[in-house]
């Protein structure tokens, strides 16, 4: 076998980029479409859990979003990136049930935070004794409280530049934004949440 | 928020300060703006409470760990999209 052969197999493969696994699914693989699932099943959960405050609701628009972007991934033209469009459905998907949820209970709905999947949250230079850990989950709870009660327009953009770490720009791409808007929204959002943690603040 | 004349002059009043303030936490880097507003913040209690507290809100909000997605959540969205596709 020559050598630069056996480099070759060394080599770790590359992942198929999303484009491509999006033309085979245009062109009727399914297997691809299931491999996009995979790639992004969990970053689409996180939106719809911030976006939604409980893991039933979050759930129906995970797969909400997934059923709708088979069923258009036909009429998807490439002119932003797979990841921008799948965000876009499960925003919509997910604001989309938030006004039919609202219609239907006049009551705000305290969910509380999934306490099941509660990892300890960290903030540094704090020392991890008891009432630190539980000033700390409370902080969470709190901080995913404030986020449900805010207004829509500012929910979306907090969710996705602040919890799911999205640059300006990627948010604007995805919510069909300006980049001025986004800001303006991403300040006006954080304002409110500043005075819904002021005491952990 | 209330006016204040900043008596280094660079940064007139307190309206102009949250707009550097959001720049900042925005992520904005800009030595001359966070001059601007580092000046103000050492006269301006106010708004040295408002940059505090917005960087620490979106520090946390940083650290805020991805959801642990439950087993039975995503054994549904395999359900429904394996019926979904079968049924295509």
């Amino acid at each position: 076998m020559p050598e630069n052969t056996q480099l070759a197999v060394a080599a770790p493969a590359l992942p198929v980029p999303d484009d491509v696994l999006v033309r085979r699914v245009q062109a009727g693989n399914t297997e691809a479409f299931e491999e996009l699932v995979r790639r992004y099943e969990r970053k689409v959960y996180n939106i719809t859990y911030r976006l939604m405050g409980n893991e039933q609701d979050a759930s129906e628009a995970l797969q909400d979003a997934f059923m709708r972007a088979y069923r258009f991934i036909g009429k998807f033209q490439f002119k932003s990136s797979f990841f921008t469009w799948l965000y876009r459905i499960a925003t919509n998907v997910s604001l989309s049930k938030l006004r039919k949820r609202e219609k239907v209970d006049t009551v705000s709905i305290d969910q509380p935070v999934n306490e099941a999947g509660d990892l300890p949250f960290e903030i540094p230079d704090v020392k991890y004794g008891p009432e630190k850990l539980m000033e700390q989950r409370e902080l969470r709870a709190a901080l995913q409280k404030a986020v449900d009660e805010l207004p829509e327009d500012y929910r979306s953009v907090v969710v996705l530049r602040d919890l799911e770490g999205l640059s300006n720009e990627e948010v604007s791409k995805v919510l069909k934004l300006s980049v001025a808007a986004v800001k303006s929204r991403l300040h006006r959002g954080r304002l409110v949440l500043r005075e819904k943690l002021a005491s952990y603040l | 928020m209330k006016k204040q004349k900043n008596r280094t002059g660079e940064c007139h009043d307190c309206d102009e300060a949250e707009e550097l303030i959001a720049r900042y936490v925005g992520g904005e880097e800009d030595e001359e703006l966070a001059r601007k507003l580092l000046l103000h913040a050492q006269t301006c209690t106010e708004c040295a409470t408002l940059l505090r507290s917005l960087k620490r809100l979106v520090h946390y909000c940083s650290l805020e760990p991805t959801c642990e997605m439950p087993v039975t959540v995503r054994r549904e969205l395999w359900v429904s999209i394996r019926r979904e596709i079968s049924s295509d």
